[in-house]
């Protein structure tokens, strides 16, 4: 990866949680561990070594040895069927095969700067990611619309510098998220509306300075969030995980 | 349809829905192929099964978008989030992390059947943002009139769909984008009335057909004079019309290449 783009995440750690982060790579498992399971194939005409993420249920139904590269698309339109079997749904049918090959990398507009991702539209400097749109800076995320500055999250639209953020809609500067609209600086949150400097909050709309759905503050709402994040940085820098994520923080 | 668990609100909801499942069935392959909940199996055959867990105050079914929630957890519905208990936390015993991660876990609790922003006549279905008409449909923003699907955005007509952004009148189709009135097709943009075809773009009309640009009136990537095309577009879509109905349900577009069920 760039340096340009290990800044990008360095950048948005250090502004998410107080300090940087080192070398993107080594925190790949961590920022896909809740994004659908990769998988490496083969292209169907060249065997060039595929890198997909299987995001969708469908995409376990295609056949793993049918799968085209980007490149291959133009040597795959070649193939036809028999004029002779297209009058008959049962001559059609059983010739599909020999047609049905399946590229799963649309590329759209213009991209630049966008290695290991497939699916892209309008979108630069992204790296190991899938389906990004109108998006930049962005890695290991999988359905990113207007994205900037984001790692680890699936489906993330006008927002930026989040990390590990799932379904959520022009938030800014989030960490470990799910199922937020409208919200900023918010930390381990779940189903929030208009939720701003936040930790730990559920189910929650019009709250600034809150931890667990209790408005604190802002002198006590800072001195609990440095205890998190001093935690947080600690554990990512040694381990280059967190044990701790949006979907087992209320686990029982 | 024939639920007898079901409100009256989400039967009303179902007839509605059915009521627009045919109109798309009709729009994109030319006749009815049944009715929602007899199709739903086929429907719903390269779907996820749908992720339940239970309400902790109704002990009531809520749906949720994805597994990766906790199969032990604190669960409620959107509309019970009002009944929540306040949460038991004192600003004073927060010490350390550990303190901190347990008073999270205690008041931590999960929604499902989330709805965010405005929404009306919504059932089984999570993650929705300003949506309407929607059932058993999960992480949609901005969408009408849908059901067994989900990742929708700015779609309408959607049926047996994953993956509809800016898209009309889809029946058991992946992953398109700008296009109108698909049948189990996939990875398309910028088109309209594709049957079982991929990886399609700016094309119009076409059957059986993969990896084109600019494709009109193509069956087996085989394109044909209009006046040839048409015609034989209704025969292979009638027969496989017929089969949907006597038999509801039909290859899907993978297991025709050799693949499906796994």
């Amino acid at each position: 990866m760039s340096a340009e783009a290990e800044n990008a995440f360095s950048t948005t750690a250090r502004l998410i949680l107080g300090g940087p982060l080192e070398g993107i790579d080594s925190y790949g498992p961590w920022l896909m561990r809740h994004l659908g399971q990769e998988r490496t194939c083969n292209s169907f005409f060249h065997s060039k070594k595929l890198r997909l993420i299987l995001q969708y249920a469908f995409m376990e139904k295609i056949p793993s040895n049918r799968i085209l590269g980007f490149d291959e698309i133009k040597e795959a339109r070649q193939l036809s069927l028999q004029p002779a079997n297209l009058s008959t749904l049962k001559g059609v049918v059983g010739e599909f095969a020999k047609i049905a090959l399946f590229n799963l990398d649309m590329r759209k507009g213009e991209d630049r700067n966008n290695p290991e991702t497939i699916g892209v539209e309008d979108t630069l400097n992204t790296y190991k990611s899938q389906d990004a749109f109108n998006s930049k800076w962005v890695s290991h995320t999988s359905y990113t619309k207007f994205a900037e500055y984001s790692f680890g999250c699936y489906r993330l639209f006008y927002s930026k510098y989040c990390i590990n953020c799932y379904n959520c809609v022009k938030c800014t500067c989030c960490f470990e998220c799910d199922s937020l609209k409208e919200c900023s600086r918010a930390y381990f949150c779940h189903n929030c509306e208009n939720v701003h400097d936040a930790l730990f909050c559920s189910n929650a709309k019009n709250l600034r300075y809150a931890v667990c759905n209790v408005p604190v503050g802002k002198e006590s709402y800072e001195r609990i969030k440095a205890i998190l994040l001093t935690y947080v940085l600690t554990e990512l820098k040694s381990k280059k995980s967190l044990e701790q994520d949006i979907f087992n923080i209320g686990e029982k | 349809m024939n639920n007898p668990g079901a409100s009256a609100k989400e039967k009303l909801l179902l007839q509605k829905l059915d009521s627009a499942f045919r109109s798309a069935c009709r729009s994109t392959i030319g006749s009815e192929l049944g009715g929602l909940e007899e199709l739903r199996g086929f429907l719903t055959s390269t779907a996820p099964p749908p992720t339940a867990r239970k309400s902790f105050i109704s002990k009531k079914e809520v749906f949720l978008y994805s597994p990766q929630y906790p199969k032990k957890g604190t669960f409620l519905s959107d509309s019970e989030c009002p009944l929540l208990p306040p949460p038991k936390f004192s600003i004073n015993e927060i010490k350390d992390i550990d303190s901190l991660l347990t008073a999270a876990k205690e008041n931590f609790s999960y929604c499902g059947d989330k709805h965010l922003g405005k929404n009306f006549e919504i059932t089984s279905s999570d993650g929705i943002m300003d949506c309407g008409f929607m059932h058993q449909t999960n992480a949609a923003y901005n969408s009408q009139y849908s059901c067994y699907s989900d990742i929708l955005l700015n779609s309408k007509y959607i049926f047996g769909c994953t993956y509809s952004a800016f898209c009309n009148f889809m029946v058991k189709s992946y992953h398109n984008y700008l296009s109108s009135r698909f049948f189990q097709s996939g990875y398309s943009h910028t088109s309209s009335d594709l049957h079982f075809c991929w990886r399609m773009e700016f094309s119009q009309e076409c059957l059986f057909s993969m990896n084109q640009v600019n494709a009109k009136f193509m069956i087996g990537n085989i394109p044909l004079p209009r006046e040839e095309y048409f015609p034989l577009k209704q025969k292979l879509l009638g027969e496989i019309a017929l089969e949907i109905q006597s038999k509801k349900s039909f290859p899907t577009i993978f297991e025709l290449a050799g693949g499906g069920a796994k």
